[in-house]
């Protein structure tokens, strides 16, 4: 028993201390990584090679549309290298993309911003099942989750969808978006007026 | 009487001044704050400029194909299949409202699971009343 005790002791001294940072999560634009504010402090704080970084991430996205939002999972080994996991991009990114809309409500479950089907919906699933942290999941769990994160943009999911029917709703859609654009301007430059 | 109109309108000097000097007091920390907003506002340096994807807008397209699925820069977006090619349970799935305790069975997994979460929520949020 002391033995082992006293075995244990000398491995410990021997094996060096690793130390973890913080694991990094974040959302960089496909082909636009840069030094900038949101990434370089982030990087900079775990002692990481900024350009490098950039420049290895970059070209990792070198196929993908500009300004893509990408989940990256950055986490640091004891030698000062990195592992760098990129996601899909975003559920959200999808489903208002099959919706056609550029933003969600500003009021989730009182307004209906865009329609989709459950079939884009299984679709979408489909692309993102293939993420780690969805792997050990079932489809049925992954279209009930995006359902869920539907809603919270506004995305109502219907089971068909006629395209005049809809081309009419998005057209209605746009004109409340101007409003609302509107009215926030409003209320932002009356601040500024009111302080300045 | 004389003595009384000096002592009121010695008074009314104190009030004026007191709130002439409050009134500058006000006026200070406003202007300050904005002017110092606007000048930690300023650009840090390289900034990362925010790009906006473009969103398609064609009704047909939308309806027929997922668009945004495909975000390389070749390639095209998957197409919608007809509906036997998907599964049973996808038209099963409930799309509407977030059903309430109340309606579901006691007897499943679900319930339970469900009343653990509020429990919890409620928890949370009456332990944010406490002051420490």
């Amino acid at each position: 028993m002391s033995k082992a005790a006293g075995k244990l002791k000398s491995l410990k001294k021997n094996v060096e201390r690793v130390t973890h940072t913080t694991k990094l999560k974040t959302n960089i634009p496909a082909g636009m990584a840069a030094a900038g504010p949101p990434l370089g402090p982030m990087l900079g704080q775990r002692a990481i090679n900024i350009a490098a970084f950039c420049k290895d991430f970059n070209t990792k996205t070198a196929e993908m549309k500009e300004g893509v939002p990408l989940p990256c999972r950055i986490s640091m080994n004891s030698d000062r290298s990195y592992d760098l996991a990129i996601h899909h991009p975003p559920a959200t990114f999808f489903l208002k993309q099959a919706a056609g809309i550029q933003r969600g409500t500003m009021t989730p479950g009182r307004e209906v911003a865009g329609k989709i089907t459950l079939k884009h919906l299984y679709e979408i699933a489909a692309i993102k099942i293939q993420d780690p942290p969805n792997a050990l999941l079932t489809m049925q769990q992954m279209c009930e989750m995006l359902i869920g994160i539907a809603r919270t943009c506004g995305i109502k999911v219907v089971r068909d969808l006629d395209a005049a029917e809809y081309a009419q709703f998005l057209e209605e859609r746009k004109v409340i978006v101007e409003e609302q654009r509107r009215e926030l301007l409003e209320k932002r430059e009356a601040k500024m007026l009111r302080t300045g | 009487m004389n003595n009384l109109n000096m002592a009121v309108s010695l008074l009314r000097q104190r009030l004026t001044i007191i709130s002439q000097a409050t009134r500058n007091y006000a006026a200070k920390p406003a202007a300050s704050a904005a002017g110092g907003k606007k000048k930690k506002l300023g650009k840090l340096g390289p900034v990362m400029e925010k790009k906006v994807i473009p969103v398609e807008t064609d009704a047909q397209k939308l309806v027929s194909y997922v668009c945004g699925s495909n975000y390389m820069k070749t390639g095209e977006d998957v197409k919608i299949k007809p509906d036997a090619e998907y599964p049973d349970w996808l038209w099963t799935l409930n799309t509407d409202r977030i059903v309430p305790l109340d309606e579901l069975d006691p007897n499943t997994k679900q319930y339970w699971r469900r009343l653990r979460k509020m429990a919890l929520r409620r928890n949370n949020q009456l332990s944010m009343l406490k002051k420490f």
